[in-house]
């Protein structure tokens, strides 16, 4: 395997986009990080696009393919890959191996969702498309419903309070008005979260992420492409993929996500790094108690810890362990296909010391992108190089 | 309602006819040593309440059942099932709390109802 680099970012504002076709969106999102990059397109060796529900939403399919022609890439293979949530950080992790093992010098991973032009109900039946309808399915338990019974058990086992839990979303909410490309950024009080209408008890509405529009992309490069990059380059350490249990009786306890345990663990092996010296963090928080789970599952704080370490600021910007300086799931928004990717665009920012809400001398920083019921994760590393 | 309860509270799941390893299924093959031969067998639907949630939107295929909760129940057979708590819990006194001895009480479509072990005794 040998080094890979990022060459190039763009993303849309991830919120809604009506008038905008999924493939408009995808293919600016991908030619930007081209141009920014400063590389021949021609030279592009592999396409890999994260999706999952464009099928039952859009009734449109063969995406990879369509994107590359909108984006005059040569006759490359270009792949569609889908991991429910987490397709954008398995197409991530494709381009990286298609660079890392020198099957092609430069990759393109594309991420690209549409869904505010549904009705929740058919939102909620597509992402349903994640659950086992063989087992769970069945009872008709939701992706809210999921995180729902996590939320009881831990708070019963940890002792957590409602108001510990909403210091997430207060502190995802706040960093997403700070983000330009953030759908929902707000400045809530406790008793506005803590009083807001039931989702799915004890979910109430500001736990839950919006549906949301947009697409993100990311150009991967060996090093000795790098003399012709125009960016500062970002250096991928990691790229870790694990899968999971699709049903709530393979896990070993619903406080916990062994997928996201074992894609960390094989992370931080392979950039020979701990969780310790890991700078920001961009986790999956579909939900604010996901936030809490995902940080304790990636070794950032001890089990039990999440909770306080969001009442006391630790996982704020200026925090000792900031994580979701984007405002996450919760705040930027959910364009699910796309958001593995988003985690990689704000990340590199990060690295660059240009991120809206920037971490004071972010060197390394690490994405976690959870599928479904746990049943597909990627975690990615990537740190800074020298100017 | 208690005539429901009395009668067969009792579930359906899988047993590998190899090594004996319980599953809640379906599962073509036996999570312990893989063999095909999964069998049904039917064990007592008593058990402990691991957590609940109250689904609220439900979508479009649960649509006509909702509000409803799922409930997931640990069988005293050592098997965790999801299924639903018989009676929908709209505050939170009104539900049966974590730990609470648990029994199935009826069920339809593959979704099977629970309700506290005590109850319609």
């Amino acid at each position: 395997m040998r080094p890979v680099f990022v060459a190039g970012i763009g993303s849309s504002a991830f919120g809604r986009h009506p008038e905008t076709s999924i493939e408009a969106l995808a293919i600016r999102a991908a030619d930007a990080a081209i141009r920014e990059s400063g590389l021949d397109r021609g030279d592009v060796g592999a396409l890999y696009l994260g999706n999952f529900v464009a099928g039952p939403l859009l009734g449109q399919e063969v995406l990879a393919g369509l994107v590359a022609d909108g984006l005059g890439l040569p006759q490359i293979p270009c792949t569609k890959v889908e991991g429910a949530c987490a397709s954008g950080g398995i197409a991530f992790r494709h381009a990286y191996l298609a660079v890392a093992t020198g099957m092609c010098d430069m990759a393109l991973a594309v991420g690209a969702e549409k869904m505010t032009h549904a009705d929740t109900a058919a939102v909620t039946s597509a992402l349903n498309c994640a659950m086992d309808f063989r087992s769970d399915g069945v009872s008709g338990l939701t992706f809210p419903g999921l995180f729902g019974l996590a939320w009881r058990l831990y708070e019963q086992r940890y002792g957590a309070t409602r108001d510990d839990i909403s210091a997430v979303v207060r502190k995802n909410k706040g960093n997403g008005l700070r983000n330009p490309l953030a759908q929902m950024g707000a400045e809530l009080s406790v008793e506005e979260i803590g009083n807001a209408r039931l989702i799915c008890d004890p979910l109430r509405l500001y736990d839950c992420c919006p549906a949301s529009d947009g697409a993100a992309a990311v150009l991967l490069v060996a090093g000795d492409r790098l003399r012709d990059v125009i960016p500062q380059p970002v250096q991928v350490l990691a790229s870790a993929q694990a899968r999971g249990s699709a049903r709530i009786a393979g896990h070993p306890d619903l406080c916990t996500f062994e997928a996201t345990v074992a894609a960390a663990q094989g992370a931080y092996a392979q950039a020979g790094i701990t969780a310790d010296e890991v700078s920001c963090v961009e986790l999956h928080d579909c939900f604010s108690i996901a936030e809490i789970i995902d940080a304790e599952d990636l070794g950032l704080m001890p089990r039990g810890a999440g909770a306080a370490y969001a009442a006391e600021g630790r996982t704020a910007v200026d925090g000792d362990r900031p994580i979701n300086a984007s405002g996450g799931l919760l705040a930027k928004g959910h364009p699910v296909g796309a958001t593995g990717l988003g985690q990689i665009y704000e990340s590199v920012l990060q690295l660059r010391g240009a991120h809206p809400n920037q971490v004071k001398g972010a060197k390394v920083a690490l994405t976690h992108n959870l599928g479904g019921t746990g049943v597909a994760c990627t975690v990615n590393i990537l740190r800074a190089t020298d100017a | 309602m208690s005539s429901v309860l009395s009668a067969s509270p009792v579930i359906e799941i899988l047993r590998c006819a190899d090594c004996g390893q319980l599953d809640p299924g379906p599962r073509e093959l036996c999570a312990s040593c893989y063999s095909p031969r999964m069998e049904p067998v039917t064990v007592d639907g008593d058990g402990v309440l691991v957590s609940w949630t109250l689904v609220r939107r439900p979508p479009t295929r649960f649509q006509a059942d909702g509000p409803y909760a799922v409930a997931v129940v640990d069988l005293d057979c050592g098997v965790r099932l999801t299924g639903r708590l018989a009676s929908v819990p709209f505050e939170e006194a009104e539900a049966p709390p974590l730990g609470a001895r648990m029994r199935v009480c009826g069920g339809s479509a593959g979704i099977a109802l629970f309700a506290p072990a005590d109850a319609g005794r």
